[in-house]
């Protein structure tokens, strides 16, 4: 499965796939996690999972945008769009990870699932313009 | 978790070829290919390690520690900076 997941990425970016399928893994990663958030008053232990694995997927998306970035081939519209869709991925993310430091387990479902939605309208847009 | 070194052969092994069939597709001349191969290499290393972790924290199902939130944190901020700079460079 290692070998699966290296393969994965690497052959990813070889075809320039990798922005589309990074950012597939964060969604699946935060659609699974999000249904088992309970809205307690602190943060629970599958909140701080569910914010470790955002945490991670979304370092691949930008690591894989970046590498279309960097590419050489990038259009300079879908960049500038790509600039505008990234920031409330990220600002969102923060929420989450401010409001698991402080033990907010409502601020970390809402973060989570700003978060969602914001990788969603990214996801829809890099789609749409063939980023992937 | 690491990557044992027969797994890393492997992966060469398996991406040899395409790195070869898809950077000659895309650049002809010797110059293009080995600065996209660079890349191309830059990107895969960057990425591996991103990877195993977001792997390894899947499958284990444990509770991360705060200190390790603070570290894929940390690391998160710093792959979005480098993207946020990339598209401000470019």
């Amino acid at each position: 499965m290692r070998k699966f997941l290296f393969g994965f990425l690497a052959a990813a970016i070889l075809t320039g796939c990798t922005a589309n399928q990074a950012i597939d893994s964060a969604q699946s990663v935060t659609a699974t996690a999000a249904p088992t958030i309970i809205a307690n008053t602190s943060a629970t232990p599958a909140q701080a999972k569910a914010v470790a694995d955002a945490t991670l997927a979304a370092s691949l998306t930008w690591q894989a945008l970046g590498l279309y970035v960097g590419s050489g081939h990038a259009d300079a519209a879908v960049m500038a769009r790509i600039g505008q869709l990234a920031p409330p991925v990220h600002a969102a993310l923060k929420a989450a990870q401010d409001a698991q430091r402080n033990g907010n387990s409502a601020g970390v479902a809402a973060g989570l699932s700003a978060f969602q939605a914001a990788l969603g309208a990214l996801k829809t847009y890099a789609t749409t313009k063939g980023v992937m | 978790m690491r990557l044992s070194t027969d797994d890393l052969m492997a992966a060469a092994d398996e991406l040899l070829p395409m790195m070869t069939t898809v950077v000659g597709v895309l650049v002809p001349g010797a110059a293009p290919l080995l600065s996209i191969g660079a890349k191309i290499v830059q990107g895969v290393a960057a990425a591996v390690p991103e990877a195993e972790a977001l792997y390894a924290r899947i499958q284990s199902g444990d509770v991360p520690t705060q200190a390790e939130l603070d570290a894929y944190a940390t690391a998160e901020d710093g792959a979005y900076a480098a993207l946020m700079a990339k598209l401000a460079a470019a």
